[in-house]
């Protein structure tokens, strides 16, 4: 049986080292998303959600509704982003292509001509406003309804919905018709 | 109001396994300390739970040897005040004005001549 987020964060909070990682493992991606779509720049997004993790393990006794982790964790994700972005020299850690041994992500496994469309794709999100770039992530890549991007961004439903509309119209008018999907 | 789904696939690391393990352990090897800390203090809190209730219980005992020895000292209080009046051999009016803090007036003093005599 999957265990809830709440009962994951009460393991945790204990020291439970299998709990803490599947709460990484759950928010991975949309740790990354967020921060992506406040930086627009991969690798400090993956040093940023990696921060994340471990300021949100330190505070996790602050955590008063455990049931609504993910918002909570994702708050924490978007606002060492904003520090971030004010003084990039707090960077540390290394990014995960570097710890695995890997060249630049563009000439990886995924091809040269995955590299390039994911150059285009980052060029193209760095027109549209954070929130925007947050639910469209959300929604495209993490799948989350807009409900749940609502909730996590502390908009409306609505909200969300005409974020994410926007976002979509913008980013078919900067890549044309060609990154389109039925 | 709809948009056509934009195609972001190749933004997402994680669809590699190999990504995704290399994360987690880089954040899990970044929290050892951490979750060390958090284990360490549970525990400790666990010991103090064990120990909650027999400590309770001796509490309660030492607080009931602590009144009963109250109790016991005033008592001797009393009987030692009591003792050094009657070896002085005063009247017991006199005695009890004394006891009371009393200043006496005529009446007790003439009474208190007519006891002793």
């Amino acid at each position: 049986m999957r265990e809830t987020d709440a009962e994951l964060v009460a393991l945790a909070r204990e020291g439970d080292e299998a709990a803490f990682a599947e709460l990484v493992r759950r928010y991975m991606r949309p740790a990354y998303l967020v921060a992506l779509s406040q930086l627009g720049n991969d690798a400090d997004a993956e040093d940023v959600s990696q921060d994340a993790f471990l300021i949100a393990l330190r505070q996790l006794d602050t955590c008063r509704n455990p049931d609504r982790f993910g918002s909570w964790f994702l708050t924490i994700v978007r606002n060492r982003a904003r520090n971030f972005r004010r003084d990039r020299s707090t960077r540390e850690g290394v990014p995960i292509e570097d710890a695995l041994g890997l060249a630049a992500r563009g000439d990886t496994s995924h091809g040269a001509e995955v590299g390039e469309l994911r150059g285009r794709l980052l060029e193209a999100l760095k027109h549209l406003t954070p929130t925007q770039r947050e639910a469209l992530l959300l929604f495209d890549v993490e799948g989350l309804r807009h409900a749940e991007i609502g909730e996590r961004l502390g908009i409306s439903e609505g909200n969300a919905r005409y974020h994410v509309f926007q976002a979509r119209r913008r980013m078919r008018e900067l890549l044309g018709p060609v990154h389109e999907e039925g | 109001m709809d948009e056509p789904r934009i195609d972001l696939e190749s933004l997402d690391p994680f669809a590699d396994a190999r990504y995704r393990e290399a994360v987690l352990a880089s954040v899990m090897y970044r929290a050892r300390d951490e979750l060390a800390r958090r284990r360490e203090r549970a525990r400790l809190w666990g010991v103090l739970a064990q120990w909650a209730r027999p400590a309770l219980a001796a509490a309660a005992v030492a607080a009931l040897i602590s009144l009963v020895t109250l109790e016991r000292t005033a008592s001797m209080d009393e009987i030692a005040q009591t003792g050094v009046l009657e070896e002085l051999g005063l009247p017991d009016r006199v005695a009890q004005l004394l006891i009371v803090d009393a200043t006496p007036d005529e009446s007790d003093i003439v009474l208190a001549s007519w006891e002793d005599q």
